[in-house]
């Protein structure tokens, strides 16, 4: 068993260095992918905090949206120090969730989708709109960061370190009551209300804290590229980060990791293949979808139940040591 | 001071009424049993009492304190605690967890002092162990604590419905259909978990088809029939009852099984 | 004017009811979110556009032809792709939404960008109340309603219609009294994807036809469903002239643009308030 996790985190390290040293040794074009997926990982992790509990939105693509015109307008138009774009960042998209999510979470299932969903479409009429703001369609230029426009490598940091501590984040609150309690509205809204869960400020909860994350790389990919528009969020943005919290499997953290960083690497892939790209990456969701209907996290699951392995706990906080010792 | 009172508790759905005025009152470390026929309203009786669903008129007065019309949550929270009919589990928690998660410390999470690891937490996360194990013990299940509940055997599973309830520290722990689907052997292990209860001090509410399990384990029997309450007692007084025997005849329920 | 302006909005509540009621449909007994419900819209003008405009087949028959064919379409989704995910919301609305990233993309790669006509089928106008009304629009109304007419007839006085209503109730109960639920899901799938193929299909010598045409009127067709009440076919009805009435009214005094973020604003505070809508179920 030690030995086992000896290697594990040996692997880790060494992923982690290859990572933390990639921008030296490797193009510009591919610390470029590494970056968005840094920041597909943080949208997908914050997303399936809700998803987990039964409830799937449709707009956290506007909670990015909002992060990176929050930080872009208080950067650019304001000049407040980057520090603080960030943090407004993040504040802006969890207080819309909270706005949005209190009234629609009293309804079932596809009814807070397409909430989320009309909520998705007003607010990209407003961003294309509300020129004063915003500056419509054609977007906001010359967005400052914490380094000159046009570098790359202090935004690969960055968007590795929020990656970094969304993760560690997200891995705390998993093992904690919070995380277990998420799971537990997924399997059964009635009984975990029987056992005393607040299940609509549980969900509140995860929205928010979703929409904080997705605030917060919002922020980053804006002052990364220094540009963004409506045009950066689009409907598709959404979809995709819907694609890879499914394919990568909700009910365990990597789930959507794994998720984010295969579907992200498979699109660029694609990109070589021209018009043909996004026709396959149908194909290959589709495929995906039939195949391993509960992600990589289910196709994991069962071939560790084909080989008699039994069920490791999903979260334990520390309490699985007394349980064993029964 | 009765542990529950209810009185001219009544539920409408649209022009059905499920329940009409019914007013019982349950003393602490009793053991209730609630019988009827199909469509009586026991489900509705358990459901309106434990916040699944609000009663039309009537009131709830729980421990001293009026919980009429409160979420299932907050009245879980102040000691009601309420089971389901058949296997309601979570599913894709391990055993252990479906217990734990039930283990809810009134007080609020500290969710910060999750993410940190204070003290606080730590100490609440020892004492729900305690409770934890306890109540694995209670059950019986101490052999299946890692395995996930659709692999459990059926009597198990049930086991597990009710250890879930029990972990959540009722004060009145309302049992949906314990026995039902069982076979002679389960049904034994749950009447003996339910004596084992009221040895630890929980007051007991159930509701039951089979009428054997009902006078065995029960100290006074509620009757229900289309809503209304018809007759209340000893199950050897309720048993000799005309109207009881009535209502039963009416249905297609059988009576002493 | 305005008298041009409620014309207006009468005729696009026409065509959208038929997208509009073919989606509720589907959902009401699939409980499936069909994300490809534009693209079936647009399949059905590009069909006519290949058979009517290019191959100069009977315009009448090119319709027919469009809508059996993304039917039969729409029932080989259901029975090879859709039959995985009953009761699976999310994995469904995945399922429809590759579905209408494959269709959306392989259009594009078949069509290209340039915009296709259709030449007119009837032309002319006719004068009706002081306004005049193309004879194609009337004919798209008149053809929508007896559509719904048809299939009205179809769910309450036949007893196919009988078992789709029932398994819409309670798709368990349904099977033990034998309905066949997953043939009757086949069955609805086609309809509906046929219904907005026929919207497609009349709507094509009006509009010009691109791949991404299907956009627009699935958007719209969202913001019905919800103001109706999902699963309602009666709701999408009237809910289809509200959207095209306020559109219309819209649109001629803020603007396309604007008039969509007004439906989906008028969506959104539906759904806040009383999310079932005018109609729906649960």
């Amino acid at each position: 068993m030690d030995k086992r996790k000896l290697l594990f985190g040996a692997l880790i390290l060494i992923g982690l260095s290859f990572l933390l040293m990639f921008p030296w040794f490797s193009g510009s074009y591919y610390s470029h992918i590494l970056i968005l997926v840094y920041l597909n990982v943080v949208l997908a992790v914050g997303y399936r905090l809700l998803y987990a509990t039964g409830l799937g939105s449709f707009c956290h693509a506007t909670f990015y949206a909002l992060g990176g015109y929050a930080s872009a307008i208080l950067g650019q138009k304001v000049g407040l120090p980057y520090v603080l774009c960030f943090v407004a960042a993040g504040i802006v998209p969890a207080i819309f969730a909270l706005v949005i999510g209190w009234p629609s979470m009293r309804v079932k299932g596809p009814y807070f989708f397409l909430t989320t969903f009309a909520f998705f479409m007003v607010m990209d009429s407003v961003f294309r709109h509300w020129t004063r703001l915003t500056n419509g369609s054609r977007g906001i230029i010359n967005i400052p960061g914490i380094a000159p426009i046009g570098t790359m490598r202090p935004y690969y940091y960055l968007a590795m370190a929020l990656m970094a501590v969304t993760i560690l984040v997200m891995y705390r609150l998993d093992r904690a009551r919070f995380g277990t309690e998420l799971l537990a509205i997924g399997d059964d809204e009635e009984l975990a209300s029987s056992v005393g869960i607040n299940v609509t400020a549980n969900r509140l909860l995860a929205f928010s804290i979703g929409a904080m994350f997705a605030g917060f790389a919002g922020s980053v990919y804006a002052s990364y590229i220094s540009f963004i528009s409506p045009a950066s969020f689009s409907l598709l943005s959404t979809i995709f980060v819907l694609v890879w919290v499914v394919i990568g499997g909700p009910r365990k953290l990597w789930g959507p990791i794994a998720g984010a960083v295969v579907m992200t690497l498979v699109a660029e892939l694609l990109r070589m293949s021209g018009t043909l790209q996004a026709i396959l990456y149908a194909i290959v969701l589709l495929i995906a979808i039939l195949v391993i209907p509960r992600g990589f996290v289910g196709l994991v699951d069962d071939l560790r139940a084909r080989f008699g392995k039994g069920e490791e706990p999903t979260l334990g906080a520390g309490l699985e040591a007394d349980a064993s010792g029964m | 001071m009765p542990i529950l009172e209810t009185s001219n508790l009544t539920k409408r759905f649209g022009g059905l009424e499920a329940l009409k005025d019914i007013g019982l009152s349950i003393e602490e470390g009793e053991i209730i049993g609630i019988i009827g026929p199909n469509g009586a309203g026991k489900s509705t009786f358990f459901n309106v009492i434990s916040g699944f669903m609000k009663p039309t008129t009537g009131r709830v007065v729980f421990d001293g304190n009026d919980i009429t019309g409160k979420s299932a949550a907050r009245i879980c929270a102040s000691g009601l605690v309420r089971t389901f009919q058949g296997t309601k589990l979570f599913m894709s928690l391990p055993t252990v967890e479906n217990i734990q998660i039930a283990c809810h410390v009134p007080a609020r999470t500290n969710l910060l002092g999750d993410i940190f690891g204070t003290p606080g937490t730590r100490r609440r996360e020892r004492d729900a162990r305690k409770r934890v194990s306890d109540v694995v013990k209670l059950a019986g299940l101490e052999s299946v604590v890692r395995e996930l509940p659709k692999n459990l055997p059926h009597g198990y599973q049930r086991s597990l419905g009710v250890a879930i309830g029990l972990a959540a520290n009722p004060k009145l722990l309302c049992l949906d259909e314990p026995v039902t689907g069982m076979n002679a052997e389960e049904t034994q292990l749950m009447i003996a978990m339910i004596e084992q209860l009221r040895r630890e001090g929980v007051t007991i509410l159930l509701v039951e088809h089979s009428m054997r399990t009902v006078m065995g384990v029960c100290d006074r029997v509620v009757v229900l029939n289309f809503g209304r309450q018809i007759a209340a007692g000893t199950p050897e007084e309720i048993q000799c009852n005309e109207e009881v025997i009535q209502a039963y005849l009416g249905s297609s329920d059988e009576v002493f099984t | 004017m305005v008298r041009q302006i409620i014309l207006n909005g009468f005729v696009l509540g026409a065509t959208i009811s038929l997208m509009a009621i073919g989606f509720t449909l589907i959902f009401g007994i699939l409980r499936v979110v069909n994300f490809w419900h534009g693209e079936a819209y647009m399949f059905g003008a590009v069909i006519v556009f290949f058979m009517y405009q290019q191959a100069k087949v009977n315009y009448v028959l090119a319709v027919i032809v469009a809508v059996a064919a993304v039917a039969a379409l729409g029932l080989l989704s259901d029975q090879t792709i859709m039959r995985r995910f009953r009761g699976d919301l999310m994995g469904g609305a995945i399922a429809t939404i590759a579905l209408y990233l494959l269709f959306q993309n392989a259009m594009w790669y078949i069509l290209g960008g340039r915009p296709r006509g259709v030449r007119k089928v009837l032309p002319g106008n006719i004068t009706l109340l002081n306004t005049h009304i193309s004879w194609e629009r009337l004919m798209v109304v008149i053809v929508s309603f007896v559509a719904i007419a048809a299939l009205g007839l179809f769910i309450n006085r036949t007893r196919v219609g009988k078992m789709m209503r029932a398994v819409q109730q309670d798709s368990e109960a349904a099977q033990i009294q034998g309905i066949r639920a997953n043939r009757i899901y086949g069955l609805t799938f086609a309809i509906g994807t046929g219904l907005a193929a026929l919207a497609g299909a009349l709507i094509a010598p009006i509009y010009s036809i691109t791949p991404v045409m299907g956009a627009g009127p699935l958007m719209l067709t969202f913001i019905v469903v919800i103001v109706g009440g999902l699963g309602s076919i009666s709701g999408a009805f009237i809910a289809a002239f509200i959207i095209g009435f306020q559109q219309s009214f819209t649109a001629a005094y803020l603007g396309p643009d604007l008039s969509l973020a007004v439906s989906f604003g008028l969506a959104l505070l539906i759904l806040l308030i009383r999310p079932t809508g005018l109609r729906g179920q649960d």
